[in-house]
């Protein structure tokens, strides 16, 4: 069983100490509150669609939820939950005015291979063509930063933070967590409506 | 000072708690330590948990020197048993206050004298009154990163950075209002206490590190340019290409922000509002971790003259000292993680007029 199987079905070492935990539309830190959270979820959490996992970097997934761990020694040290289901808020920040392109503006999709010592070039270039399109993505000119990807035998895994900005209203700049599998069935998109979610019910926040 | 690559001393980063305070012989050369010490990764995360999570403060005597010196931007502090007198009023205030070490990036700086840069988050709740005010009840989140010269068991200088902004935030209380009490007092008391923040201004505006520069092979050297590079050379486009299209930053009072483009407008951020801003690396160092990774650590001192509006509110025209320390977490010679930490409380509180500003 992998990594993240084992936690979602309560067995298994409990995550790191220092592990963080995105999700549910806030952010969570320490193995205390991160297992209290998931001990939740694996009520919730059906057979697994997907389950597989590299040295690196593991994904589960049912129908509803999508779960990424990043992976030491096999132990989880930070984990992202994709969903729609808001249980958390997120802390206090000072929002920072800055420019994602860098150039005029291609809003390029954020992506190196050599920062992914896991990800073969077949599946890097076609992260590439399948980054590059997300139909129906509630963001106005997305712009995502690849920030995990790894081939998992003939998997390809990529976990991405969609930058763009509110689809309404003032073009404030918004995010929120997105996940990439494909394989040789096709391609699965996960958002975490969640964090879209909590994201837009902020207000911009340049000051402290 | 070099690049400690020595597996003698790994990094806790990927590693349990319990595998961290397993008992272990003797791996590296300690001369003058207490004999449970391993290595000394293991001397500063062992004795941060003896300290403060067991509760035996005390250690503290033989754990500092008797004259250390300890410098906070809020103002140095000497002795040990003014360090016991501060941890213990923090744990009356924090009784729960727990310190998980994420990494502590170290070098041997001179024969038996180690220098560690010591991250930390910690998780605690606000139950008894302290400088802040009476108890919140409110549960807090901080990161802090201590900077220890250590030799035979004693830390004999300590550089502490803390985001106090953030914690005080999250105790629901307004870190501005807290600054400006801080600074009457300050200015009700002698103007003498605050002359080493001046002295310190004065050394980062006429360019003087407390460091040499490190070899050009060393893996600091380049984020060293990177950031001189964006503050003394406005530079910012040029120096981001340090990093990883996709890096990841964590800074100070809950800023997240990623790719080169976040970590142009984080610099810029903090440097828009100051005229002639002007920064020093005041340490360095590198050690190893998982998956061939490596972490640089730089200890920074930066200052300008506030006097434009920005994230800091309308210019008042002082001089603002920043002390920050960044964790870089690097990948075929680029940063893909920055984590960097400095204490906006007590910026705002030289801002205010308060530490003599």
């Amino acid at each position: 069983m992998t990594v993240l199987g084992c936690l979602l079905s309560g067995e298994g070492p409990p995550v790191l100490q220092t592990c963080r935990f995105e999700g549910l539309g806030g952010e969570l830190y320490g193995r205390a509150a991160i297992s209290h959270r998931l001990a939740e979820l694996q009520s919730l959490v059906s057979s697994p669609l997907l389950d597989v996992e590299t040295a690196r970097m593991g994904v589960w997934m049912d129908a509803e939820y999508a779960v990424v761990g990043e992976l030491v020694h096999g132990k989880v040290q930070r984990l992202w939950l994709l969903s729609d289901r808001v249980g958390l808020s997120l802390p206090p920040t000072i929002d920072i005015p800055s420019d994602p392109d860098l150039m005029q503006a291609k809003w390029e999709t954020r992506f190196e291979p050599r920062d992914h010592p896991e990800l073969n070039t077949a599946d890097a270039a076609r992260l590439m063509n399948t980054v590059d399109s997300w139909p129906g993505l509630e963001l106005g000119r997305a712009r995502p930063v690849v920030m995990r990807a790894a081939s998992a035998g003939s998997v390809l895994l990529a976990l991405l933070r969609m930058e763009g900005e509110a689809a309404d209203g003032l073009p404030v700049p918004i995010a929120c967590n997105g996940l990439i599998v494909a394989d040789g069935n096709g391609i699965e998109r996960r958002l975490d409506g969640a964090g879209l979610a909590q994201a837009r019910l902020r207000s911009w926040n340049p000051r402290l | 000072m070099s690049w400690s690559a020595d597996p003698s001393a790994p990094s806790p980063a990927g590693r349990s708690i319990e595998n961290l305070l397993a008992d272990r012989p003797r791996r590296q050369t300690l001369t003058g330590f207490d004999p449970e010490y391993s290595d000394i990764v293991d001397y500063i995360m062992r004795c941060t948990h003896r300290i403060w999570e067991q509760k035996d403060v005390g250690l503290c005597r033989s754990h500092y020197g008797e004259d250390c010196l300890i410098h906070t931007l809020a103002g140095p502090l000497r002795g040990v048993e003014a360090v016991v007198a501060n941890t213990l009023a923090t744990l009356a205030a924090f009784p729960d206050r727990s310190l998980i070490g994420e990494d502590v990036i170290w070098s041997e700086d001179a024969p038996g004298l180690f220098h560690t840069s010591h991250r930390i988050v910690s998780l605690m709740t606000h139950l008894g009154d302290d400088a802040f005010g009476p108890a919140t009840g409110r549960r807090a989140e901080v990161t802090t990163i201590a900077d220890c010269l250590v030799r035979e068991n004693r830390i004999v200088e300590e550089w502490l950075v803390r985001d106090n902004a953030q914690l005080v935030r999250q105790l629901g209380l307004d870190p501005w209002t807290l600054a400006r009490a801080q600074a009457e007092v300050d200015k009700a008391s002698d103007p003498g206490s605050h002359a080493w923040r001046a002295e310190e201004v004065e050394r980062v505006r006429s360019g003087r590190p407390l460091v040499a520069a490190p070899p050009a092979d060393h893996p600091a050297t380049a984020l060293i340019a990177m950031l001189h590079s964006a503050v003394g050379g406005s530079n910012l486009g040029a120096a981001a290409k340090r990093l990883s299209v996709s890096v990841e930053g964590r800074w100070p009072s809950g800023r997240r922000w990623f790719g080169r483009g976040g970590w142009v407008g984080a610099m810029n951020q903090l440097n828009a509002g100051l005229e002639s801003p002007r920064l020093v690396v005041d340490h360095w160092a590198a050690s190893a971790l998982p998956h061939q990774d490596l972490a640089v650590a730089l200890r920074w001192s930066l200052a300008g003259r506030h006097t434009r509006p920005g994230v800091y509110g309308a210019p008042t025209g002082r001089d603002l000292l920043v002390l920050g320390v960044s964790h870089y977490k690097v990948r075929d010679e680029r940063v893909v993680e920055d984590v960097t930490v400095f204490d906006e409380l007590a910026m705002l509180r030289q801002l205010a007029g308060g530490l003599g500003a």
